[in-house]
């Protein structure tokens, strides 16, 4: 039988939204809309200290001054920033000891999203910080981190009990007027997490967070800061799922990585938001800023696999500024049905013998836009520097868009850089071989599709990969043209 | 017309369409000048060539023996800053070339300006509106030209503007070879607005050799605009030699099925020099093939540029489209800026594309110092090696050596 | 005499609009070694594709009736199911998918077809540690992705190992002696001679008679221009190759 579009057509319109269910707890909301007032509500309402305060004013009348960025190959309805309410908590707020305190209508959700905190706890040591609604609401293996001296907390925790060391590195990497919904995030920003490692101190398990974007009409603005102290190390995961949702929800996240010499830093996500209907309709925004900065012999690696949001637009970035600093970009993006994704990283180079690796792949099917926008620059003091980029498309159906932008801005004569990019279509040889082998072709696209981005899914952590692999198959389902 | 005022552009209206010159006299008006937040201009320090105060040209009698490619029997055309130049031409004379002045044909060539007044660059609006001569080639159908046709352009005097015009239009399953050469002769800090229009109509052959070695102050924009119908192909190599600030736009839209097109490029970067390849091939229908080839040196405190873009629209099926593009920084000091882009709306493509930046193999330099080979020499042997890549693709060796002696 | 497996009968097929079979009737048993020979672009390839059901191949005329079922009705991977191997002549490569995960899900799946529980792991690993000694495929080949650097021999090995995971009742080997050096075609030959039970049949096509010394044919055919237009014995194969193939396209013209 030979698979049409027609079929494709037909199968696509049954896909359904594996996670889309809505958890029921009441929620304190702030009203619509963004002011000054608005945000000495929210500031207030976290107990924030003065500085804090007049950061959150001092972005936005950055913000308030920047015009709304349009992107070539990126169309959507743009957000009404009055029309959104940016800041909404669970009522309950009192602090937990112990998982049997978490709200049960919450652990219904985690269960049902195959992420049960004790389930974690024994299977695979992680210690989890559940973000549901911009704030925490339960965060395990506190002590244990506590011994080792590391801390991993809320941010709005962490600006009560470390207000030094937020002050010291908030905005350090991704300052207030960067771009406009960085700067829209350092205004409002609800909550989000704080980690800091110690010198010397090799952090023992996956740090990780979920993040969910729950009330309906909530924008969500994560602040991340984690900050490695000389000689460190941590490995860092953030994974998402969101309710289904018709109306559009906007997420701003910021995340500033800070290695500092000798450190290491490995940050992985696992991005599946709400991404719209088969029609396009509905699916969540997702303008995230996120970059890291690498002292002397530093690293940091960044691994995405991205299913999910009707909209991303993020460029996880690595500054390099320290000598023989090193900066990793590992991506799989997916889009389906109308999902436009503009995706890439920017590699700074600026220290002597920095290294950057950049390995990206997009698989569009249904309607959807792929792009891979890229810079890698590179200093005139970045002796020696090198880079290797490789960045390659997939597509699925003839009514989709795979797109390579790569910007590659050199200054320095020692330097030596490589870009490779191809698109092509998905084998038909390789699928009639599956066939022949018995094996039929949604798992025979399955199959070729982890194979492709075998190379990215090899750098999350197991208990990371699995849970990327079958997101994968998940979006991709019925979608070859 | 005040942008203009602005930026010292006086220049009486082209004589050659008048309505071609009312469409750009009023996009002129609407389009914002470039600046280096335009995307296409990022790394183009525009106000550099501009800020000057450029007169219109005058004189055109000069000598232009020197640029002639002896070895090589052709037909000349000859423009002295824009203005055509009848004693150094040899026109060709063949049934089945038509090759007039633009200025002579006024409004009667339909495709006159058919390609440019769809463009948005600004530029190629300037030339349509101010261009005075420019030179029209007709090859008819079926018709081979017996021997290439040379277009020269000299810049000389000081601070003037000049704008070239250049309509090709090759009927079905005709052939032709151009040669298009930029020069300069006692030249200093001119500019010169190229503009040429290609139509490549069914099964016809199309190969341009583009050679641009302008003097070390002169500035120069140079548009292409290429229709391709089907199963028709075009060659284009372009070799950017010398010149201040050298910015080509090339532009080809495949409009037919079974086309094949190629484009070849070599820069030599040196001094000061900023050398900018843009390039953009929109592939609108099926089974077409396209190869891309740009290779730059960039020494001293040169800036090269290199943007390739590749479209295939939807229901361009079976498009296989390659684009490479490396480069050699020698000094410190050198810049390279390079953007080859990838844009795919169709899903049987075999697309692809490299680029790299480096520099020469030190164990390669070493081995030939450890022969008796000075460095400096080395490293001029390992240049001519890698620019040979481009030179092969050119077919013709005569032409080959020509610009290898310009180098 | 066997029990039927395959019966071919008037089978037609063109590909673009062109005609490339013209007419094939072929009966294998079981227990018997087909070879069909033939000069380039006779139809040697075309008919492996067919039977294996490739879609580009359209299907104008005949019949073919495999085990009592309707063989062209059947999409690819239920030819698979029934037994049906294809030795590719060019195997393909899947970059990231192991051959191991590969041969694990298409057990699986033939499993779930017949209505069987997969295979423990234990007996997976064991079952592929016997089979893969048949075609000394190494341990690397094994955990390596689907063909992808492979040698050209290599390759060959592994589209016999998977043969031998599968345990069809058809084989049909399309040039699987093509390029591989007097070593690797003996490798090769002693997997399929150890495969050959009572109840299963082998096809092997192929252009060279060295192969025949290794896998022993009952029966060798002449596929001319879309069409059988000799069957003999093992000594047919022998004959073509000492005197080519012109005589015999002679006498049927």
């Amino acid at each position: 039988m030979k698979y049409t579009e027609e079929h494709l057509k037909e199968e696509l319109k049954d896909k359904e939204y594996e996670f889309g269910f809505t958890t029921e707890i009441e929620s304190e909301k702030a009203p619509n809309g963004i002011n000054e007032e608005i945000i000495r509500f929210i500031s207030g309402k976290k107990n924030e200290p003065e500085w804090l305060l007049e950061y959150r004013l001092n972005a936005l009348k950055v913000w308030q001054e920047m015009v709304e960025p349009e992107w070539v190959h990126v169309k959507y309805q743009k957000p009404d920033f009055q029309g959104i309410s940016y800041y909404a908590a669970p009522k309950k707020k009192k602090e937990l000891k112990s998982l049997d305190e978490v709200d049960p209508e919450i652990r219904k959700t985690m269960d049902r999203l195959g992420i049960s905190l004790e389930e974690q706890k024994k299977l695979t040591g992680v210690a989890v910080d559940f973000v549901m609604d911009s704030v925490s609401v339960a965060t395990s293996f506190k002590e244990k981190l506590g011994e080792l001296g590391i801390i991993f907390m809320s941010f709005s925790e962490a600006v009560q009990k470390h207000p030094d060391l937020v002050k010291k590195y908030l905005g350090t990497v991704v300052p207030t007027s960067d771009n406009f919904y960085a700067a829209l995030n350092s205004a409002v920003f609800s909550d989000g997490s704080f980690c800091y490692i110690p010198k010397g101190v090799r952090c023992p398990m996956e740090l990780s967070t979920y993040f969910r974007i729950n009330e309906s009409g909530t924008g969500q603005f994560e602040r991340t800061l984690v900050v490695a102290d000389e000689g460190s190390y941590v490995s860092y995961l953030e994974g998402c799922t969101a309710p289904q949702r018709d109306e559009n929800q906007l997420h701003a996240a910021v995340v500033e990585l800070i290695a500092l010499d000798n450190a290491e830093i490995k940050y992985s996500t696992v991005q599946n938001w709400y991404p719209g209907d088969k029609d396009g309709k509905g699916g969540v925004f997702n303008f995230v800023t996120k970059r890291g900065l690498c002292e002397t012999n530093a690293k940091i690696s960044w691994t995405q696999v991205e299913t999910g949001s009707a909209v991303t637009w993020k460029y996880p970035s690595c500054v390099l500024k320290g000598d023989n600093s090193i900066g990793e970009f590992y991506s799989v993006a997916v889009t389906n049905n109308y999902q436009q994704a503009d995706t890439g990283t920017k590699m700074i180079h600026i220290g002597k013998n920095t290294k950057s690796t950049v390995i990206s792949k997009g698989i569009s099917a249904g309607f959807s836009q792929n792009s891979y926008r890229g810079l890698v620059k590179i200093g005139k003091g970045a002796t020696n520097a090198r880079n290797f980029s490789q960045c390659d498309s997939l597509l699925m159906t003839d009514r989709c868009g795979a797109h390579t932008f790569p910007y590659i801005e050199c200054e320095n004569s020692t330097a030596q850089l490589e870009h490779e990019a191809t698109t092509s279509k998905i084998g038909e040889d390789q699928i009639f071989y599956c066939l022949q082998r018995g094996i039929s072709e949604e798992k025979a696209i399955s199959l070729i599709v982890n194979g492709y981005a075998k190379e990215v899914l090899n750098k999350l952590p197991m208990e990371f990969a699995v849970e990327a692999q079958k997101l994968l198959e998940i979006s991709l389902e019925n979608s070859v043209g | 017309m005040t942008l203009l005022k602005e930026k010292n552009i006086d220049l009486p209206q082209s004589i050659i369409s008048a309505e071609a010159v009312k469409l750009a006299v009023d996009k002129i008006d609407s389009l914002d000048f470039p600046t280096r937040r335009t995307e296409d201009w990022r790394y183009a320090k525009l106000g550099k060539i501009l800020n000057k105060k450029f007169d219109r040209p005058t004189s055109n009698r000069i000598n232009v023996n020197e640029f002639l490619i002896t070895e090589l029997d052709v037909y000349t055309v000859v423009f002295v800053n824009g203005v055509f130049n009848e004693e150094e031409s040899l026109l060709p004379d063949e049934t089945g070339v038509v090759c007039k002045l633009l200025s002579k044909e006024a409004g009667a060539v339909s495709e006159y300006d058919r390609l440019a007044k769809d463009s948005n660059e600004i530029f190629s609006a300037i030339n349509t509106a101010y261009a005075s001569e420019g030179i029209y080639l007709r090859i008819e159908k079926n018709y081979k030209v017996s021997k290439p046709i040379y277009i020269l352009n000299v810049c000389t005097g000081t601070q003037l503007i000049s704008n070239s015009r250049c309509l090709i239009v090759a009927e079905s399953s005709s052939e032709v070879e151009i040669v298009q050469g930029f020069y300069a002769k006692s030249s200093k800090e001119n500019f010169n607005n190229s503009l040429t229009e290609v139509f490549v109509k069914a099964n016809a052959n199309v190969v341009i050799h583009k050679v641009q070695n302008l003097g070390s102050e002169d500035r120069q924009v140079c548009t292409e605009e290429v229709h391709q119908e089907k199963d028709s192909t075009f060659k284009i190599n372009t070799f950017q030699l010398g010149g201040e600030f050298l910015r080509n736009g090339l532009n080809i839209r495949v409009d037919g099925t079974n086309c094949y097109t190629e484009m070849n490029g070599f820069f030599n970067g040196k001094n000061s020099q900023y050398l900018d390849n843009h390039t953009r091939v929109d592939h609108l229908k099926s089974n077409c093939t396209s190869s891309e080839l740009y290779k730059g040196i960039l020494r001293d405190s040169s800036t090269g540029v290199f943007n390739g873009k590749v479209i295939v629209h939807q229901d361009a099926q079976v498009i296989e489209a390659y684009q490479q593009n490396n480069n050699v920084i020698l000094s410190d000091n050198a810049v390279m800026n390079t953007k080859p882009e990838l844009e795919i709306y169709a899903d049987d493509v075999k697309c692809s594309h490299g680029t790299t930046t480096g520099q020469f193999d030190e164990k390669a330099i070493f081995y030939l110092q450890a022969r008796g080979v000075s460095k400096d020499s080395a490293k001029e042997m390992l240049v001519e090696a890698f620019a040979e890549e481009v030179f092969e693709k050119v077919e013709n060796e005569d032409i080959v050596s020509f610009i290898k002696s310009l180098i | 005499m066997g029990e039927q497996i395959i019966k071919i009968e008037g089978l037609k097929a063109e590909i673009d609009g062109k005609e490339i079979l013209k007419g094939i009737n072929l009966t294998v048993n079981t227990g018997e070694i087909h070879a069909i020979m033939g000069p380039n672009g006779s139809g040697k390839s075309t008919l492996s594709s067919v039977l294996a059901g490739r879609e580009e191949y359209e299907v104008t005329g005949g019949s073919v009736d495999y085990l009592g079922k309707d063989l062209l009705e059947l999409d690819p991977e239920e030819r698979s199911w029934e037994g049906l191997f294809l030795a590719f002549q060019y195997p393909v490569e899947i970059p990231g998918v192991s051959n191991i995960n590969f041969l694990k899900t298409a057990l699986a799946e033939k499993a779930k077809y017949q209505g069987r529980e997969a295979m423990p792991a234990k007996e997976f690993l064991a079952l592929v540690k016997e089979k893969s000694a048949l075609v000394e495929l190494s341990d690397k080949l094994k955990n390596r992705s689907v063909n992808e650097g492979f040698s050209g021999g290599e390759k060959k090995r592994n589209e016999i190992f998977q043969m031998a995971m599968l345990e069809p009742r058809l084989s049909i080997l399309d040039e699987t002696d093509s390029g591989l050096d007097i070593d690797a075609l003996r490798i090769v030959a002693n997997g399929v001679n150890t495969l050959k039970t009572e109840n299963n049949a082998t096809i092997v096509i192929t252009h060279y008679q060295r192969l025949l010394d290794y896998i022993v044919p009952d029966f060798v055919h002449v596929l001319y221009d879309g069409r059988i237009i000799r069957t003999g014995d093992k000594n047919l194969a022998l004959e073509l190759e000492e005197r080519g193939y012109d005589w015999l396209i002679k006498e049927f013209a």
